[in-house]
């Protein structure tokens, strides 16, 4: 959890400092994850194949949605895309790893509800990380593309449910921080619907 | 609101988890070598044991 969270710092505190530079340089940047991730994936456990890294960046994705509009919202907002782009490229060593070792040593159907959740989670994320690059996004269309990008709460609680399934030390923690986000989420939903009823109403 | 909600619950968690995780097996970690605090999820998917370690061992003579 340590590391994960590290990275989780790491992360708010390059996209507040560079936010114009991940910008503009996010194909570079991009290349350089993929080449990373390509290198990784042929060593056999390393935080990045075991999904921490791509976990950590994936914290900051999944809670700017439930921050206050601010100045840190408005910074993390404007490299949320390229965050999300990132976590899922160096995501793609764990789920091939541990695909490969579900095929290979644990079979198909033998795996724990762990794997298949995490399984789940991964091709939920594929479409979203397609759509997640601008010119793609702009193709699909802005009420398509939202209507598509409802999927991430499904990807975030199979991602949840993933760690906390494997039953490890860690799963109090992975219960704290889903639970606490959902919560949030929740709470910002009924908001905005109670909202949109009044005026309604009136 | 929701903000400090956010900071508090991360702390919290970040302070729980340098208690509980030895330093020195996330530092392990980061280098590349694998630790009773950052190897168990392995083998807890493939619904292995962890303590048969004895039953591996091998005689050096």
């Amino acid at each position: 959890m340590t590391i994960i969270l590290a990275t989780t710092l790491l992360t708010v505190l390059l996209s507040l400092g560079l936010n114009r530079s991940i910008k503009r340089y996010r194909y570079f940047i991009y290349a350089f994850f993929a080449l990373a991730a390509l290198i990784i994936s042929e060593a056999e456990a390393t935080i990045v194949s075991l999904g921490y890294v791509a976990l950590g960046i994936f914290l900051v994705v999944m809670y700017t949605g439930v921050l206050n509009r601010g100045l840190v919202w408005k910074r993390l907002m404007g490299v949320r895309a390229e965050l999300s782009i990132i976590a899922s490229i160096l995501l793609l060593p764990h789920a091939v790893s541990f695909t490969e070792y579900l095929l290979e040593d644990v079979g198909v159907f033998s795996g724990t509800i762990a794997y298949y959740l995490g399984i789940l989670a991964f091709l939920i994320m594929v479409p979203l990380t397609l759509t997640s690059f601008m010119f793609v996004r702009k193709q699909v269309g802005g009420k398509r593309w939202k209507k598509l990008h409802q999927f991430a709460y499904l990807f975030y609680a199979m991602v949840g449910l993933h760690l906390i399934f494997i039953q490890n030390d860690r799963m109090w923690m992975y219960i704290a921080i889903f639970g606490v986000y959902f919560l949030l989420k929740g709470s910002m939903k009924l908001e905005t619907y109670y909202k949109k009823r009044k005026p309604a109403q009136a | 609101m929701r903000n400090a909600i956010v900071l508090i619950l991360f702390i919290a968690v970040f302070v729980v988890a340098i208690i509980r995780e030895p330093v020195d097996d996330t530092l392990d970690a980061i280098a590349g070598s694998t630790n009773p605090t950052y190897s168990v999820s392995l083998d807890a998917m493939a619904s292995a044991t962890e303590d048969d370690e004895d039953e591996d061992e091998e005689d050096d003579d």
